[in-house]
This record gives C-alpha cells, structure tokens and sequence, in this order.
C-alpha cells in the first residue's frame, strides 16, 4: 500500500535487500496502523454525544482525515482507506450499508488523482478537496434521503441551509488540523525512497 | 495530464479499484437483501467500538456538565425559581393523590387487579453514539442482544417515551425516535381521552417536534393537554408519557385535526435510557391463534 510500489520483485535479492523490503513493510504497516487508530477515534468523537457540538451540527471528522490521507498516500491506498472508514460510518448511520463507503471510495481516488495531476500537496488544496467532498457528501445524502420524498420546498431548503450547511462548514474548519496530523506522519513514519504511484 | 491518466488507467491499481468498487455494490446489494450482513458489519465494530464509545460518551458528559455551571449559570438560576415554584405545585397535588392511591389500593384488594407496570422487565442503557447527519435524532445505546434487547423493544426515561430499538447488535443498539416517521404510537389525550396517532414528520422533526393525527374534528383538546401511550398495538406499553401539545390545527382533508406536540423527553440531550425488553401485551409475546380448518362446531 501507499507509495512503496505494488507488484513482484526480481529473484536473487541479496540479503541486505531482503532485510531493507521487510523493513519497508514494517515501516508500511506502522504508518498504517497509525492511520487506522486515528480512523477509529475519529469515528468515536464523530458520534461521541455532546462532543463538538454546535447547535444541532457536528463536523464530519472521516472526510477531512480519508480527504488528507487521499493527498499524501495516493488514491489507490487512500482509496481503499476511504472505503474502509466509510464502512465504519456506515455502521454508526441510518443510511444504506455501504452508502458512505462507496462516495468515499470514489470521492478520495479522484482527491488522490487530482493531486497527483493538478494540485499540489497544500493547505488550499485540502481546504477546496475538503469542502467539494462535503458537499458532494452532503448534496447525495439531502438527495437521497430528502429530496426524492414528498416534503415541501420550504421544508427542504430551511433544511439544507440550516443543518446540512452548517455541518458542510464545520466539516470544512477540521481540514487544516487532519492536513497536519496526516502530514507529520507521513513524513516521519515513511522509506527512505518512493516509487512511482502508477508502477505495475 | 492526459499521458498521466492514461498511465493510470492502464495500470493494475486501476483494476484493483474497479475490482473494489464492484465489491462495495455488491456489499451494498447484499447488506440490503440480507440483514444477516449488515447485521454481522455491524455486530463486529460495535464489539470494536463500544468500549470506546462509551469512554468518550462519559467523558463528554462529564465535561458538559462541569461547563455547564459556568456557562449557564444564569439560564440555570432562572430554572431553579421555576422549579421550586413547581415543586410547591407538586407538593400540593401529592396530597390529593396519595388520598386516590389509598382507595385504589382499598379497590384493588376487592378487586384482585395486579399493578400491570411490575410486568415490565427493564434494561438500562447509556446513549454512546449520535449520527452527525441524522435529523431525527436517531442514537446508539450501550446495550444489545446479549442483555435481552431486541428489534421493537420500546425504549424510554423517567420522563417518557423516547422510541424504539430499531436495530439490535450484539453489544451495542440503534434507536429510533418518535421524532422519525418510521415511528407511529398509538395515544390518547389524558384529559379528553381521544385518541389519535403520533408520527414523525420532517418538518417538526427539524424543531424536535412530532405530530398527532386522526384526532376526531369534535375533539376538545387543548394546548398544555397531556398525550400518552395507549398501548394499542402492542409495540409500547400503556400509559407513558409521550408529550404535550403546543398547538391545535386542522388537516387539510378537513376529516380529521392535528396537534404539535413536544415531546416530554429532550431527545437531543438524553444520557440515559431504559429499554423494556417485556411488557403486558407486548405484540412479540402475543401467540398467534392456529388457523382450525376442521371447520363446524361440534
């Protein structure tokens, strides 16, 4: 996963070799561990009652951390990630099983692209990723759930403007505190060399 | 950037994600087809979650209340004064009923009626998770199968009625509100005793309110009147204490009235509950009668 290259390795690897690849992979699945425990207590502050509530609104902490994630490790690894920390909230939710697995899934593979084509690894670029994966987020979830169903017009936009705004932009205010939490690990808990994100 | 993506879609990531992405619909497809599936997802990171749950659930409730004193110091003098002059009121009326509870008692033993609320056999749980995008105040409780819960069981406070268990884990169990529409409670008014439906709609639910329905045109309830469960059904027990009403209207078809009601249980701020696994006429526990194709009487 991540950056260290997917696919088979050439035979008659010395034993320095083999040592560096198995300490890679230690490395890997440190840096992954790390990624999925800060998953789980996400997760927990995201649902803990009372906590960072305002209002009626609450941040929704997986999309800044899978977003952020998406930038630093790629969209294949992040992709995977996303998907995993979607089933976890999907567990924790009334919609369908597996309904925020697969926006995130999607949504952080093309995070992951756009960084690797267009976009550089920044504050500004997590911050408009963050907000666009929001509101798509919450553009499906109003959709699905709301706006197909017989409620009235005046119903659904007091809706959408008072609730699913203000959690778009509380979600969007978490972004810089996952950009640097998933920056410092990366940095620190990586091999010394990368590969080609695209390498067969 | 047109030769990077054609790399990407050329390379053996790509297909691994196609691959995944197929899986997800899959899982999606049988999750709904299957109950079993989600039920086991589900059952596996709530037994990986609800311990921590329950931390962070008891420290924020901790913290709430330790801030709550600074912050709310004045809204919570206010409540005070109220309080006191309703626990005069209270005081009072103790009086009189202690009389009634007296001579009911007196009846009861002519009478050999049982006090139907010792049949309930309670379990109380802790509220250790909310949905952030759920605007039926929907929530998760500390306690699942394994304690006797299971799906319907009605869940309640000191207070009144909350909703019911809609979906039962292992550890741990989701709960609906009767704010939801999903949710209808049969009930009656204490002081007319009509009787009507309450059913959640998404535009009080945005207030945390709920509606009544099929209350008869000919009704003389009122603002303040007191809606409890009527038992009917047997999804939840008679007599709790669903809410009162706040306003009175008519429906649209003219045939029948509406009324608002607040519920007497702040749905949103509730720490505790108490889910009754068994109750007298609890539509689970009733026996089906066996169809008799013999046919005559004898």
């Amino acid at each position: 996963m991540g950056n260290e290259g997917f696919g088979g390795w050439s035979s008659g690897k010395t034993t320095k070799d083999k040592n560096s690849l198995t300490k890679r992979r230690l490395i890997a699945v440190l840096k992954w561990l790390v990624y999925s425990i800060i998953m789980i207590l996400s997760y927990v502050l995201m649902v803990t009652p009372g906590f960072l509530t305002g209002g009626y609104s609450r941040p929704m902490l997986l999309i800044p951390l899978t977003v952020c994630i998406s930038m630093f490790e790629g969209e294949f690894a992040g992709g995977l990630f996303a998907a995993a920390a979607g089933i976890f909230w999907d567990t924790g939710s009334d919609a369908f099983m597996g309904f925020h697995a697969l926006i995130l899934f999607v949504c952080c593979i093309g995070c992951g692209l756009l960084i690797q084509l267009l976009l550089k690894k920044r504050m500004l670029s997590a911050f408009l990723l963050c907000a666009a994966v929001s509101v798509i987020y919450s553009g499906l979830y109003f959709f699905f759930y709301f706006g197909i169903w017989p409620h009235s017009g005046a119903v659904l936009a007091r809706l959408f403007l008072w609730d699913f705004v203000p959690i778009i932009i509380y979600t969007f205010l978490c972004t810089p505190l996952y950009f640097y939490l998933v920056r410092f690990i990366y940095r620190k808990i990586r091999p010394r060399s990368d590969e080609s994100p695209w390498e067969n | 950037m047109v030769i990077g993506l054609k790399e990407f879609f050329k390379s053996k990531r790509f297909l691994i994600l196609v691959v995944v992405l197929f899986l997800i619909i899959g899982y999606i497809v049988g999750a709904a087809r299957m109950g079993s599936l989600k039920g086991l997802t589900s059952d596996f990171i709530g037994f990986v979650t609800a311990p921590a749950k329950k931390a962070s659930a008891s420290i924020s409730a901790a913290g709430s209340s330790f801030l709550r004193k600074f912050v709310m110091a004045d809204a919570i003098s206010r409540e005070n004064e109220r309080l006191r002059e309703e626990n005069q009121d209270l005081k009072d009326r103790l009086i009189e009923y202690e009389a009634t509870k007296q001579e009911l008692e007196e009846l009861k033993k002519y009478t050999g009626l049982q006090d139907k609320n010792s049949e309930q056999v309670p379990v109380s749980g802790m509220v250790i998770a909310r949905d952030p995008d759920n605007k039926y105040c929907s929530f998760s409780i500390d306690v699942g199968t394994l304690d006797g819960v299971k799906k319907n069981d009605p869940v309640i406070t000191s207070h009144g009625l909350v909703g019911l268990v809609w979906e039962a884990n292992l550890s741990d169990s989701r709960v609906k509100t009767i704010l939801d529409p999903s949710i209808n409670v049969g009930v009656y008014s204490s002081k007319t005793f009509d009787v009507g439906i309450v059913e959640g709609t998404l535009e009080y639910a945005i207030e945390r309110l709920t509606k009544m329905r099929f209350i008869p045109n000919e009704s003389q309830m009122a603002v303040g009147d007191t809606i409890i469960s009527s038992g009917v059904g047997g999804t939840f027990p008679k007599g709790i204490t669903v809410g009162t009403v706040k306003e009175i209207g008519k429906e649209n078809t003219g045939t029948s009235k509406y009324a608002v009601i607040e519920p007497a249980v702040d749905i949103t701020s509730i720490k505790e509950v108490i889910v009754i696994i068994s109750f007298r006429g609890q539509a689970s526990q009733l026996e089906e009668p066996e169809n008799d194709d013999s046919g005559a009487d004898s």
